[in-house]
C-alpha cells in the first residue's frame, strides 16, 4: 500500500520549513493530504505552486483565513471543524504525519 | 518505532534547540538515528567549534560522542550561506536535495522542534 502523507503546514510560503514540506509532498503527490492552519494559510497566495504539487486533498483553516484576509481559492476545501477533520486524518490508519 | 529523523534548522548556541536535540537524539540510539542539518541548522556542521568563553557545552563534542547517531547536512542549504569550503566536522555527511527528502521519508517518525 502506498504511503499516505498527511502534511501539516503552519509557515509561511518563504520559509524554509515550507519550502521542504511543499518538497516533501511533491514527492507523495496523490497520496499527500495538506492542511494549511496559521501562518501557512498564506501558501495559497501562492497557489500555484500548490497546484504543481498536485496534492489529493487541500484543507485550511476558516478562523486563520479570515484573520488573514486570505481567500481560499477554488478547490481548496474550508471546512467548518477544520481540526476534526485532521485529526481523523491524523488517526487514520497508514497515514505518515509531516508537521511544519 | 524503528527509526527517527530529527530535523534541525536553527543555529548552534544562539538558542537552546541544538542543545535539545542532540539530547534527545543521544536518549534514542537503541532506534536508528538521523539528525538533518537544513537551513540555518547547517552551522553546527562548521569544524573548530570552542565555546569555552561562552560557559556552554561544546555541541560538536556530543556529536563526536555519539557516533550511532547518522548526521547529515542539506548541501543546498550549506551553498546558499556561502560555506562550501569550510571544514565540515568529519561525522557530518553532505547530501544533496533528494538524498536528504528520502531520508526523511524513510524514516518511521519526523520531529521538528
Amino acid at each position: 500500500m502506498d504511503k499516505r502523507g498527511i502534511f501539516l503546514l503552519t509557515k509561511p510560503p518563504q520559509s524554509d520549513r515550507a519550502k521542504l514540506c511543499i518538497h516533501l509532498m511533491e514527492r507523495l503527490g496523490k497520496n499527500a493530504t495538506l492542511y494549511l492552519a496559521g501562518d501557512g494559510v498564506f501558501n495559497l497566495l501562492e497557489f500555484d505552486l500548490l497546484q504543481a504539487v498536485q496534492a489529493k486533498i487541500i484543507m485550511a483553516c476558516k478562523e486563520d483565513l479570515e484573520a488573514r484576509g486570505v481567500h481560499a481559492e477554488e478547490g481548496v476545501i474550508v471546512p467548518e471543524n477544520f481540526y476534526e477533520h485532521l485529526v481523523k486524518d491524523l488517526a487514520s490508519e497508514g497515514s505518515q504525519i509531516y508537521t511544519f | 518505532m524503528r527509526s527517527i529523523f530529527y530535523l534541525l534548522d536553527v543555529a548552534p548556541y544562539g538558542c537552546e534547540k541544538v542543545y535539545g536535540v542532540l539530547n534527545i537524539a543521544a536518549v534514542s540510539i537503541k532506534m536508528e538515528v538521523t539528525i538533518g542539518l537544513y537551513a540555518d541548522g547547517i552551522y553546527l556542521a562548521l569544524a573548530g567549534q570552542d565555546s569555552m568563553a561562552l560557559g556552554l557545552p561544546n555541541l560538536s563534542d556530543i556529536i563526536y560522542a555519539y557516533p550511532e547517531i547518522q548526521i547529515i547536512a542539506h548541501e543546498p542549504s550549506l551553498a546558499k550561506r556561502g560555506l562550501m569550503n569550510q571544514d565540515l566536522i568529519e561525522r557530518v555527511e553532505l547530501v544533496d536535495e533528494d538524498i536528504f527528502v528520502e531520508q526523511i521519508l524513510a524514516a518511521s517518525c519526523l520531529i521538528l522542534l
